[in-house]
């Protein structure tokens, strides 16, 4: 892993454009609410450290971009609630962040559509005026954590209070985070940048064969193809990072996190023994920042997350 | 005054052959080249198309009738840095070892071929991350090392950057195809047991004996020809894996692989944008140089007035027609500084 | 094998694509294979593959497009839009592709299971917030725990603007017409195909040596 992050295609100048906010627009993900309420735990706890202060909206709706793209609602209505639910940071002030790279995704190409084509712009204004709302103007920046929390990666690597020595961890960056490659700020064809947070936690970053597939249950596919693609793309991620030494790995989506974690129970009683940790990269690093463990929800993770995170804890 | 002195920017094989021709008619030539030695991309490459002459000794060839022609001057690891229509002429400020100099030409032929796409554009491809993944300009750098090398297994993959219009260039190269083939055929040569495969959209091998040459590379070396392009490479258990879709079979596969070679697209050169704007010329959407129409110019390789180009700084082109361009340059410049003197007197 | 006749394709697919606005101009296409070779569906099942599907609709084989289980499979991964030379965004072009197929009765069974999360999300204005008490016993106890609220809240003024969304964009009607447009059955004939080597347990490499 060191020679590839030697020669890391880190992007500084999308880097360095990305800002330190003291205030941000914190959106809200249902299947983190659900799922994993922990990630949402650690999120606001490395805010804290590293001084942001997250703002929510109990207005916030679900993002509909799952709905969407499960074919199971028009996309005017997507576009709509998108256009009303960035009405609300707007009217704040604020820019938002995200931790979901499926809100990520979905807000960011809904967004983008809403910019560029005036229909469905309309569609975006119609709804908002007849909620009353002000029209979304279309420039509220959307940023995913992790790219914040790179951001500041000096001053993560001061707050280390538990360093992650000899842990091996790998990554999952997710695809709705990557597929937006012209404002990602790695290469989204193999990117480096997890491994670098990694080792500023001290621990190490092992690369295995299958890094950068995808979970598999993005738009619903685990409840229609579950048999027949799901779980063998999975079993096949899963074990290529078994084989590789992998002790935990990250991910920065709750949707991606259930995949990845839940469906090991499936596979191993298939006869494919693997047991790996999934978390989320933010839980990863507000332990390592000296988060109280309880506070950061592992109890909810169906492959155990202590056994490899309790030596840690002093 | 008239100074019948012709200028010739870039030393490539092109602008070589338009010195060495209007030399050869009595003119006074200056050649520059901001590299240290005469001969461009050529002077490191191989076996050429169409007779797998070698580059050096082609270079070799044309430096010494240079060398053995006192018309002509040459300055190398000098650069131009302005070139400006004055009063009928050409007022050309270059710094030579440190020093600014200027001079007035009669006319110029503009021969800055190109630059070499930036294989690490491609992520997917791991370029200048995973060991084992090259290009092609690479191979011909260190040919003889790589030859040597045993590997069971190597991949070419063309079109890197060359019909792209996400990460690349949306033009075809024109090239890879046939420079492609010579390298899988050189390395069957060098390891016959080895297993080539070539991964190819579109074989373009439109050049004198180019498809007998890449057929007789599947058909006498076996190499395999798969259309499609490479999806993604991946570091795995010190060999690499290669993803792909056979798009005839329309069935996706995956081989392993010791040796990766990216045919890498030919993109135009920065010095040719700055040079050809200060005269008056046009670049294409690409950063080539824009040709006149071919109805109003006299001669094809004509920019502006006095002004000619050659070689691949107009568009990607092969070792032969390089040349003919740079012959067809000293022509336009010859024919030029004639007709000027008969308007002049 | 019975030939394909071209007088049976038709440019309506095409052009309502391109008067979606939601995918990019696919005659791009220049069928190089690399969305498919980077494809994780295709990898698994091969008759999923995305370039002869952007092919199939380029061409006008409507039929096919409609009537297909594969347009079905697709990961949405977007895998195929990061690495495409042409820039394409096959994702919402899948998107589109399934919109069509349901406007033609078609694909419903692999809807029908996300009908109950719309009515749901209707009501809640969040996805996924399960039914069942002793799940959602167990989200209260960890979130308390956390100093999270029991459950995620969103205002009341926020469900019914939700809600009201459903109204003004047809969703509600949209939905209605789903549910009653009847599936149409598929008769699926398959071409006759590559026979594909089964055995996972022969890797490449042991075939090799």
């Amino acid at each position: 892993m060191e020679e590839y992050q030697r020669l890391s295609l880190i992007d500084p100048q999308r880097v360095a454009k990305l800002p330190t906010p003291e205030k941000l627009f914190l959106f809200l993900s249902c299947t983190g609410s659900i799922e994993y309420p922990g990630t949402e735990r650690a999120v606001r706890i490395v805010g804290e450290k590293l001084g942001i202060e997250f703002i929510e909206s109990v207005d916030q709706t679900c993002c509909t971009g799952y709905m969407l793209t499960c074919n199971a609602v028009n996309p005017q209505l997507a576009l709509a609630s998108t256009s009303r639910n960035l009405s609300i940071p707007q009217e704040m002030g604020l820019d938002v962040g995200v931790f979901c790279n499926g809100c990520y995704g979905y807000l960011r190409e809904l967004a983008h559509l809403l910019h560029s084509n005036p229909a469905f712009k309309e569609v975006g204004d119609k709804a908002n005026e007849a909620l009353g709302r002000v029209k979304y103007h279309g420039h509220t920046k959307i940023y995913h954590v992790q790219e914040l929390w790179y951001r500041q990666l000096e001053k993560l690597t001061s707050l280390v209070k538990r360093p992650l020595t000899g842990l091996k961890i790998a990554a999952h960056y997710g695809c709705h985070y990557l597929a937006n490659k012209d404002v990602a700020i790695d290469d989204a064809q193999y990117p480096t940048f997890h491994e670098e947070i990694y080792k500023a936690l001290g621990a190490t970053s092992v690369v295995y064969k299958e890094r950068r597939a995808c979970c598999g249950y993005s738009v619903g596919r685990g409840f229609t193809h579950r048999e027949e693609t799901v779980l063998p793309h999975i079993t096949n991620k899963m074990l290529s990072a078994a084989a590789a030494g992998v002790q935990l790995m990250t991910t920065t989506c709750p949707g991606c996190n259930t995949a990845l974690d839940r469906e090991q129970k499936t596979i191993t009683s298939r006869g494919k023994h693997v047991s790996i940790p999934v978390i989320d990269l933010s839980q990863l690093i507000a332990f390592a920042l000296g988060a109280p463990v309880e506070q950061l929800g592992f109890k909810a993770n169906t492959t155990p997350v202590l056994p490899v995170l309790e030596r840690f804890v002093i | 005054m008239l100074n019948e002195g012709v200028l010739v920017v870039g030393g490539g094989v092109a602008g070589m052959q338009a010195a060495i021709d209007i030399a050869a008619s009595g003119k006074e030539v200056v050649l520059i080249d901001k590299d240290k030695n005469l001969g461009g991309h050529v002077k490191e490459y191989g076996a050429l198309f169409p007779d797998l002459t070698e580059g050096a000794s082609l270079v070799e060839q044309k430096v010494r009738i240079i060398k053995n022609n006192p018309k002509i001057k040459v300055l190398v690891g000098t650069e131009v840095n302005k070139l400006q229509q004055v009063e009928g002429a050409l007022k050309a400020s270059f710094i030579n070892t440190g020093n600014p100099q200027e001079q007035i030409f009669s006319a110029a032929v503009i021969s800055t071929g190109f630059d070499n796409f930036d294989g690490k554009k491609y992520g997917e491809y791991g370029y200048g991350r995973f060991p084992g993944v090259i290009t092609g300009i690479d191979f011909e750098h260190q040919e003889e090392a790589i030859l040597k090398r045993p590997v069971k297994t190597a991949v070419f993959i063309k079109c890197v950057g060359s019909r792209d219009r996400s990460k690349g260039m949306p033009y075809c190269s024109k090239i890879c195809c046939m420079y492609t083939a010579k390298q899988a055929l050189e390395l069957k040569k060098a390891q016959p047991n080895a297993q080539v495969y070539v991964f190819y959209m579109d074989i373009r091998s439109n050049f004198k004996n180019g498809e007998e040459f890449v057929r007789g590379v599947m058909e006498n070396q076996h190499v395999k020809y798969i259309r499609g392009r490479v999806g993604k490479v991946i570091p795995t258990n010190g060999r690499l894996l290669i993803r792909a879709e056979d798009t005839l079979m329309g069935v996706p596969i995956e081989l392993e692989a010791d040796l990766v070679v990216l045919a890498t697209a030919m993109v135009p050169s920065q010095a040719t944008q700055s040079l050809v704007t200060q005269v008056g010329g046009k670049l294409d959407n690409n950063g080539f140089i824009l040709p006149i129409p071919m109805a109003e110019s006299e001669n094809p390789m004509s920019l502006t007035k006095g002004v000619f180009y050659a070689g691949a700084c107009g568009f990607p082109c092969d070792v032969k027609d390089a040349m003919n361009q740079g012959s067809a340059a000293a022509a336009g410049v010859l024919s030029y500084l004639q007709s000027n003197r008969g308007a002049a007197k | 094998m019975k030939r394909e006749q071209a007088s049976n394709w038709s440019l309506e697919f095409e052009n309502a694509i391109a008067t979606s606005g939601l995918a990019d101009d696919i005659s791009r296409c220049i069928s190089c294979g690399k969305c498919t070779g980077v494809c994780p569906v295709a990898a698994i099942s091969p008759s999923y593959n995305p370039r002869q599907i952007i092919r199939e609709v380029l061409l006008g084989n409507y039929e096919r497009i409609v009537k297909s289980e594969e347009i079905w499979r697709c990961f949405w991964c977007a895998n195929c839009a990061a690495t495409c030379p042409s820039e394409i965004k096959y994702p919402l072009l899948m998107l589109y592709i399934r919109y069509f197929s349901m406007s033609h009765g078609a694909g419903k069974k692999h809807v029908d299971p996300f009908i109950r999360f719309v009515t749901k999300a209707r009501k809640e204005a969040v996805t996924f917030q399960p039914g069942k008490p002793a799940r959602l016993d167990e989200i209260r106890a960890l979130r308390s725990s956390l100093g999270l609220a029991p459950l995620r809240i969103v205002s009341d003024k926020g469900i019914k603007e939700y809600q009201k969304l459903f109204e003004i964009t047809g969703t509600d009607e949209w939905l209605k017409n789903y549910q009653e447009t009847p599936e149409v059955p598929i008769d699926l004939s398959y071409l006759e195909g590559r026979i594909l080597v089964q055995d996972d347990s022969i890797s490449g490499s042991e075939r090799e040596a």
